[in-house]
C-alpha cells in the first residue's frame, strides 16, 4: 500500500514538474525572444499569460478538492460541483451581478462577484445537501436535482441574454461555458488568498472526512461532530467553487474527473487525496490551458475539452456500476 | 393466558424430566412481582441514600429517570465494570435508542446518564470516542474501498497489526481484506463492521478499560460467527470491559450474558441474571408466544412453540 502511495505521490509530482516545464516552454514558444517589440511579449507575458496560468491553477485546485470532498460530505462518488448544480447557482448570481450592477458599483465588481458567486453557490450548495440527506443512499436522485437546479439557473440565464445587450451577452456567455482568459492580476488578488485558504481548509477536514465513509453514526461514534463537520465543509466548498466561477466561469467535470482516477491509483484516504487532488487539478486546467495557447486556437472554451474529457467518464462509471443509484 | 393449547416439542435425546412444560411452572419460571432482585434494584437506584452507589467505581455506566421522546422511558439501571449485557426485546422496544443514549449519541430529554461516574453532558464527543464504541445497525457506504483500508481509518494510530488475533480468530476477515466493501455478502460486511467498531477503541479493550454498544451485531452472521462473536464479547467482557448488545436470539444470549435486559415499548420490563429475566412469564408476555424453557446444568434452553397463527 505505502509502495502504490509513493508511487502515485511521484507520478503527480512528476506531472505537475512537467506542466511546469511545459508552462514555461509553451509561453516562450508563443511569444518568442525576438528582439523587436521585446517590451510588447513582456507585458503580454506579465499581465495575459502568467495570469493565465495561475487562475488555471486555482481554479483546478479549488474545484477538484472541492468535488472530492461534496462526494465524501454527500455520500455520492458523482458529485461535482458542476454537475450537482452547484457552479451554475454561482454562474446564476454572477449574471444577475453584472447585468442589474448600477453604473457606479461597476469599479468594485471584482471584489462583488467572488462575494455573489459564493452567495449563489452557497444557496445551492445549502438546497443540494437537504436534497441529498431526504434521498440519502440513492446517488442518481442527487444528480437528478443537480440537473434540475442546472437546468432551471441556465433558464434564467437564458432568460437575462434576451433582455440584455450585445456587450453583456459576451460576458454571459463567459459565464455558462467557462473561459480561462477573462482573469488579470486585480481578479487574481482577490481570488487566489480566498481559494488559497478554501483548500487548505479543506485538507484539515481530511482525517475527519475519512471516518464518515462508514456514515454519521459511525463517525459519531468515532468522535466526529457529523453536523459542525458537514456544515464546515459545506461553506468551505461553496467558498473555493464560487471563487472558482468568479474567475473563470462554470467549468465542469474536472471535480468528478480528478478524484475519480486519483481514487482508482491511491485508493480513499483523504489525506493523500484531498492534496492530490488539488496538485492534479491544477495541472489539468494548466495543460488545458496551455494546450489552447499552443495550438494558437481561439480561446478554447475550458469547458469544452473538460466536458469532453469528464463526459465519457461519467458514463463509464455508471456501466461499470461504480454508482449505484 | 391459555397454556394448554399448545405442547412443547419432544426433542428425542432431551432429559424430559429437566423440562419444564408451560403448565407445571417452578422455580426457574419466577413471577416478576417474587423476583426480588430485579426490584431491589430499581429501588437502589432511585433511592437517594443509595445514590452514591451510582458513584461506585465499579459501575461504569448508570442511567435514572431518562426519556427520549415517546420512545424510551427507563428508570434506573446500571452496567458494572467487566459486565456482559444482552438487551433483548420486540422490534420498536427502544433497545436501539437506549444503546445510542448510553453512547452519548442522542440527547436524553430527562433523567441523567453518567458515564464513568461524569454526567454525560460533560463528555465531548472526541473524548467519548477514545473510551466507548458504538455498532450502529446500518451503515452505508457508497465508495469502492477496500476493507483493509477502511479498517485503517478507524483503528487508533500505530498497531503493529491491524487485526488484533482475537479479533480475527471470532471474526476471520483476513481473508477478503483485500476485497472492496460494498461487494461483500451482508454477513461478511457485518463482520467487517463489528471489526471496524472494536478497532476504534482497542487499546482500551485490551487493557479491560473499554466500554462498547453492539446493536445487533448478530445480524446477518451465519451460526458459527454467531457463537464466535457471543463467544468475543463474553472473552472482552471477562478481561473486564464492559460490554452491551441488543439481540433477537433469546436463547444464545441467556447463556451469553451476565445481565439480560428485558424491554417492551420503550420500558425496561425486566433486568438480571438470565435465569430471573428469561422466564416464561416475562417473556411469553413481552413476545407473545409461547416458549419452552429447560434447564440443563448451567445451560438455559429457551425454546418457541406455537407461532402466531396466521388465521
Amino acid at each position: 500500500m505505502t509502495g502504490t502511495k509513493r508511487t502515485a505521490v511521484t507520478l503527480v509530482v512528476i506531472t505537475v514538474l512537467l506542466s511546469l516545464v511545459i508552462g514555461v516552454v509553451g509561453i516562450v514558444g508563443v511569444t518568442g525572444l525576438s528582439d523587436t517589440a521585446a517590451e510588447l511579449k513582456q507585458h503580454i507575458i506579465v499581465q495575459l499569460q502568467i495570469p493565465l496560468i495561475l487562475t488555471a491553477c486555482l481554479v483546478g485546485a479549488a474545484l477538484s478538492t472541492s468535488g472530492a470532498t461534496l462526494q465524501v460530505v454527500l455520500r455520492n462518488p458523482l458529485a461535482d460541483p458542476g454537475i450537482i448544480g452547484i457552479t451554475s447557482g454561482a454562474s446564476l448570481v454572477a449574471a444577475l451581478l453584472l447585468l442589474l450592477t448600477p453604473q457606479w458599483a461597476t469599479a468594485y465588481l471584482h471584489y462583488l462577484l467572488p462575494l455573489g458567486c459564493f452567495i449563489g453557490a452557497l444557496l445551492s450548495t445549502f438546497i443540494i445537501y437537504r436534497l441529498a440527506r431526504k434521498l440519502l443512499g440513492s446517488s442518481t436522485a442527487v444528480i437528478l436535482a443537480g440537473i434540475a437546479i442546472s437546468t432551471l439557473s441556465g433558464a434564467i440565464i437564458a432568460w437575462l441574454y434576451m433582455f440584455s445587450d450585445a456587450n453583456a451577452l459576451r460576458n454571459l456567455t463567459f459565464w455558462l461555458m467557462g473561459s480561462l482568459y477573462q482573469t488579470n492580476w486585480l481578479i487574481l488578488s482577490v481570488g487566489g488568498p480566498l481559494i488559497a485558504v478554501a483548500v487548505a481548509l479543506q485538507l484539515y477536514f481530511a482525517g475527519d472526512l475519512n471516518k464518515l465513509y462508514a456514515g454519521e453514526l459511525a463517525a459519531k461514534s468515532s468522535g466526529v461532530d457529523v453536523e459542525k463537520l458537514t456544515e464546515r465543509a459545506l461553506i468551505v466548498c461553496a467558498i473555493a467553487v464560487g471563487t472558482a466561477v468568479s474567475m473563470a466561469g462554470s467549468i465542469a467535470f474536472v471535480g468528478l474527473l480528478v478524484p475519480h482516477i486519483l481514487r482508482l491509483i491511491i485508493g480513499h484516504n483523504n489525506r493523500y487525496l484531498l492534496p492530490l487532488s488539488a496538485l492534479s487539478g491544477a495541472s489539468l486546467l494548466m495543460l488545458v490551458a496551455l494546450s489552447s495557447e499552443m495550438t494558437r486556437a481561439i480561446t478554447l472554451p475550458v469547458s469544452m475539452v473538460t466536458a469532453t474529457l469528464g463526459g465519457p467518464l461519467l458514463i463509464w462509471a455508471l456501466a461499470k456500476g461504480q454508482i449505484k443509484g | 393466558m391459555t397454556t394448554n393449547n399448545f405442547r412443547p416439542q419432544q426433542r428425542p435425546d432431551s432429559g424430559s424430566n429437566e423440562r419444564i412444560n408451560a403448565s407445571e411452572q417452578d422455580t426457574i419460571i419466577t413471577n416478576p412481582k417474587e423476583n426480588v432482585s430485579v426490584k431491589d434494584d430499581v429501588a437502589d437506584c432511585n433511592s437517594p441514600a443509595n445514590s452514591h452507589n451510582l458513584a461506585d467505581s465499579r459501575t461504569v455506566l448508570s442511567l435514572q429517570n431518562v426519556k427520549v421522546a415517546s420512545r424510551l422511558s427507563v428508570e434506573g439501571l446500571r452496567a458494572k465494570k467487566g459486565e456482559c449485557v444482552h438487551i433483548i426485546g420486540p422490534n420498536g422496544a427502544g433497545k436501539s435508542t437506549l444503546l445510542l443514549t448510553l453512547a452519548g449519541l442522542i440527547d436524553a430529554d430527562e433523567g441523567t446518564v453518567m458515564l464513568l461516574g461524569k454526567p454525560m453532558n460533560d463528555w465531548s464527543l472526541a473524548t467519548l470516542a477514545s473510551v466507548r464504541t458504538l455498532l450502529a445497525q446500518q451503515s452505508e457506504s457508497g465508495f469502492h474501498l477496500s476493507v483493509k483500508e477502511y479498517l485503517s481509518f478507524y483503528a487508533t494510530a500505530q498497531q503493529d497489526v491491524l487485526i488484533p488475533p482475537v479479533l480475527e480468530k471470532a471474526l476471520e476477515i483476513s481473508g477478503f481484506l483485500n476485497q472492496i466493501v460494498t461487494q461483500l455478502s451482508g454477513g461478511e460486511r457485518q463482520r467487517v463492521e463489528i471489526c471496524r467498531s472494536l478497532l476504534q477503541i482497542w487499546p482500551q479493550l485490551e487493557r479491560g478499560e473499554g466500554i462498547a454498544f453492539l446493536d445487533e451485531p448478530l445480524q446477518g452472521l451465519d451460526i458459527r460467527h454467531q457463537y464466535a462473536l457471543a463467544s468475543l464479547v463474553k472473552f472482552l467482557c471477562d478481561k473486564g470491559n464492559t460490554l452491551l448488545m441488543t439481540s433477537h436470539d433469546i436463547a444464545l444470549s441467556a447463556n451469553y450474558c451476565d445481565s439480560l435486559w428485558l424491554m417492551q415499548k420503550g420500558r425496561m420490563v425486566a433486568f438480571g441474571k438470565p435465569q430471573e429475566v428469561a422466564t416464561q412469564t416475562n417473556l411469553e408476555s413481552v413476545f407473545e408466544c409461547y416458549f419452552a424453557i429447560s434447564k440443563h446444568d448451567n445451560f438455559l434452553e429457551i425454546q418457541v412453540c406455537a407461532p402466531i397463527s396466521l388465521e
